[in-house]
Formats: structure tokens, sequence, C-alpha cells
């Protein structure tokens, strides 16, 4: 309390100084460590989205401190034990597919080419070479994966500050915010307050449905592409729950690499086809019975600022920006779209 | 009601007003001053402190609004050093002036109701607010001190339905012997 106090106490400028510093600060880490500030956002996500499990400690009578540590060892042990179990697993039929018999996969190809030119021809255009065009593809693709390694290098050890961070923010989470609000000048207090509370109350509810919706499609997902005996219907099925969460591309991604899969591993088109009615099938189960069980309130977001969002969230933060996009394009909307219609309602007096 | 601007002495309120933003004396700690707030009675030393942690320290300077008449009310302040005063707008009509002890807003705690008057300090003045988030978040943290809290809310918004009450019944007297 002693340190909130002597912040209300410093004069007006210099709270004002310690507010622009902060914004510009955050600003500077966002262009020159983009890695940490997409781990400190995915942080603050998974925080905020295990926020009612410590308050549900809480009201068991725990202390703060206690009940996010209770839900941090929780989480911990949760995630080592999927490690556990499914990592060799996954790891496994990765090491498959790496494997994989080359000479099968060419065959597929190549009956593949056969049917398309068969297809182009009566269309009278020119004939494509699936193969050679794949793998002039991979050829010039191939060095920058491989430029990218020692970021992945550095960015793995960042993933060793990735507890504490969603440690801290748990446990400190809710003072952080007061601390926040208490850098906003008196005109704007109020009216801060209110936008935060009207913020959490929609995404609060989107956000972690977002995750329940995800996890159900992966199981569902896993399940379907076991029933058909689809190869590496591990890491295929996790892939299709995760990409779940980005709207209108991430279900049809989790289809078309599944059937890729099937194709190149050798299965026949009739398999393909199973795949994407199950897919279809659990997309309408989603919709109908998860979404509506689990998202008490949607955001709406038109499709092509989706796209623009997941292209710019990857080409600026990698794999991790990719993950948060969506969140926080939705997290943007509603801010932008709450704080117009909320500012409308009060009258700022200058200075 | 009198019209009278900002730096003016505290004087006492009307009936109706002491009603409703309750004066009380002035005390050296938070935790003294969450005493004698009629929203925070009958809580323990460890209710008070989990209130006390949740509050927002505000320091505003002499003529600097606290909210205004129409904004939407996110919840109540208490007033720890200083003296405020509650006017209604657009004639800018001194409602009364709130000395040490007092506190106002406590509808909008409730409810997101429009605030009924503005608040301006008239001194250098420091505030104690307790906002609808913080009170919401405590009602899902620790149900039975929100019950509480709940509790003395809804009292002092009956005893200023029968506050009203009263004053409407005086009115429609004074009305009928004026005719």
């Amino acid at each position: 309390m002693m340190s909130l106090e002597s912040t209300s106490r410093a004069p007006r400028w210099g709270i004002r100084i310690v507010g622009v510093g902060t914004v510009a600060l955050i600003l500077a880490l966002a262009v020159l460590l983009p890695g940490l500030v997409a781990l400190l956002i995915l942080g603050a996500l998974i925080a905020y989205l295990l926020d009612p499990a410590v308050q549900h400690l809480e009201r068991r009578g725990f202390n703060r401190t206690a009940a996010a540590s209770m839900v941090f060892a929780g989480l911990s042990l949760l995630v080592i034990s999927v490690l556990i179990v499914l990592v060799p697993a996954v790891v496994a039929q990765f090491d498959e597919l790496l494997t994989l018999d080359v000479s099968r996969a060419t065959a597929t190809f190549e009956s593949m080419n056969v049917t398309i030119n068969s297809w182009i021809g009566k269309l009278g255009l020119e004939e494509v070479d699936l193969l050679d065009s794949l793998l002039t593809y991979l050829g010039e693709r191939i060095p920058s994966i491989i430029a990218v390694l020692p970021d992945a290098l550095s960015f793995i050890g960042s993933l060793a500050l990735f507890p504490f961070i969603i440690f801290f923010l748990l446990k400190d989470g809710r003072m952080l915010k007061k601390t926040t609000l208490l850098l906003v000048p008196n005109n704007y207090f109020e009216f801060s307050l209110g936008l935060l509370f009207k913020m959490d109350l929609q995404l609060g509810n989107y956000l972690r449905g977002q995750l329940i919706e995800a996890f159900v499609v992966g199981v569902l997902s896993i399940a379907a592409l076991w029933i058909l005996d689809v190869p590496y219907f591990l890491p295929v099925g996790i892939f299709a729950g995760a990409a779940n969460v980005v709207p209108y591309l991430g279900p049809s991604t989790g289809a078309i690499t599944a059937v890729i899969v099937i194709l190149v591993s050798g299965g026949s088109p009739a398999t393909a086809v199973l795949i994407v009615v199950l897919f279809i099938l659990i997309q309408l189960l989603d919709n109908g019975i998860v979404q509506p069980l689990v998202i008490s309130r949607k955001i709406k977001m038109h499709p092509l600022l989706i796209l623009v969002s997941v292209v710019a969230g990857g080409q600026l933060f990698g794999f991790l920006g990719l993950l948060v996009a969506v969140p926080v394009i939705a997290i943007l909307k509603v801010f932008i779209v709450e704080s117009i219609g909320y500012s409308r309602r009060y009258r700022f007096q200058p200075g | 009601m009198q019209n009278r601007h900002f730096g003016s002495e505290v004087t006492p309120m009307s009936g109706f007003w002491s009603n409703i933003f309750l004066s009380n004396p002035k005390k050296d700690s938070t935790l003294d001053l969450l005493k004698t707030i009629p929203v925070f009675e009958d809580l323990n030393s460890r209710e008070l402190q989990a209130v006390e942690r949740i509050l927002y320290r505000r320091t505003f300077s002499p003529g600097e609004i606290i909210f205004r008449q129409g904004d939407p009310g996110v919840g109540m302040y208490m007033l720890g050093e200083g003296e405020v005063e509650i006017r209604s707008e657009p004639d800018h009509v001194v409602l009364t002036t709130l000395g040490v002890g007092s506190f106002f807003g406590e509808v909008s705690l409730l409810n997101e109701v429009p605030r009924s008057a503005t608040a301006a300090a008239s001194t250098e003045c420091v505030l104690w607010g307790f906002f609808r988030p913080e009170l919401m978040d405590l009602i899902e943290r620790r149900p039975k001190l929100g019950v509480k809290i709940l509790l003395h809310l809804a009292q002092i918004a009956g005893k200023r339905l029968v506050a009203v009450d009263v004053e409407l019944r005086d009115m429609r007297i004074r009305d009928s012997e004026v005719r």
C-alpha cells in the first residue's frame, strides 16, 4: 500500500512522465525484443485465463500468493504429465513422418500429377510437373528455414522465463492493474476503470471459451483420425485443435493438413474424403453444441481482419505471433469499440 | 438550496442531504476511516483490511472535478482529507459541502446509473475510491464479505427511499397548504 500511496503523492507532471515513459518502453521493447514481447503477451493471456481458478481457491480461504502457487503447481504438473505421456508418441510419429517412404510419396504425387494433367489437358492448358514444382519450392525455402535456427535457439532460451512470467502475472496481476490505473490522470480515471471492467466482461468469457473449444476440437480430431487409422494422428490432431483458435482459416487448415498427410503416406482418396466429412462433422458439432455452451458472447471479426492479423503476427513475432494474433486482435477490437462507445457517455475536461 | 462557490467553509447539511452524505469525524488511518463508513459497518479487522487492499487512493487539487453529473457511475468515494462540493448541473447550485469521513456515490456500486450530481474538490483532497469492478471481484473471491457489504448498501438505499418518501410527502403537504 505504501508504494501506491507514494505514487499518488507524486506531482501530476511526474505521473504523466512515468505514464508516457512506460508506454515508450513497451513500444521500444516490442520493436527491439519481439520474441520476449510475444512471450509476455502469451504469458499474460494464460495468466488471465487461469485467474478464475486462483479466485476459486481464494474463495476457499487461501491468500492470493498461496492460490497462485497452487494453480501454477497444478499447471506445471499438467504440462509435465502431458509432455511425459504425449511427447514420446508425438516424436515417434514425427520421426516416422520424417523417414517417410519417399518412393510411396513420389508414387502418390505422380498419380496426382497424371490426374491433374489430364484435367488440364482437357482445358487446353500447359502441363505442370507437381513434384518438380514442390522440390523447387522446398529448395528455395530450406535455406531460410536454416537461417532462423539461431532465432529459434534464443527463443528456447527465453522460454525458460515463461513459467516465471506466468507465475508473477497470476500472483500480482491485480496489483499491476491497480498500479497502472494509479498512473491515469484523474480526468480519465473513472473512464479507464469502467472500460477495463467492460473489456474484462467481454473478453474473459470469449478467450476462455476459445481455449476450451480448441481443446474439444483437438480431442475430437485426434479421435476421428485415429478411428480412420490415419498415420501421425496425434501431431495432426493437436495441430487441428490449435488451428481452431483462428476462425475461418483454422478448421480448414486442420482438415487440409490431415488430407495431405493421408495422401502423401499413400492412403486412399476415399479415406481423404472421409477425413473431410469427419472434419465437417466436428465443425458442425463445435458450432452447434460446443460453442453455445462455452462461449456466451462472440466477438465478431471480419475474415480479412483475421487473415491480415495472423499473417502480420507471424511475420512480426514468428510462431508465437501466429498463436496470439487472434486473441490480441479480439482485445484490440473490444478496446476500440468499447472505448469509443463508453467515451461518448463522458464529458472530459481538458488538462 | 443556497448557491455557494468553491473554497467555502463546511456547512451543516440539510436533513435530507445529511442522510445521503453522512459525515463522520476525521480519523487517522484508512482503516479507521473505513470503520466509520456505514457501508463497512460490522466488518471485522481482517475484512476491513481486505477492503482496504482494493481501494484506490486519489488526490485532487482545488476545483478539480471528481465526477460529473450524467457520467456513468463506477463506484463510491470516501473523503480522507479536504473538502468536496456536491453540486447540480447546469446551474452549479451547491447541494452540500462534504468534510473528512464523508462518503458519496455509493449507488453506483450497485448499478451503472448516471451520476446524479457533480462532485468537485474545493480544497486539496485525498479520496479513497471503492469501485464496482472491485466489489464484483470481492463477491467472487469472498462471498461472505461481499454479502455483508451488499446488505449494508441495500440498507442505505432503503433508508434513502424512506427519506425521499418523507420529503415527497412534506412537499405535497406544503403544496396543498399553498393552494
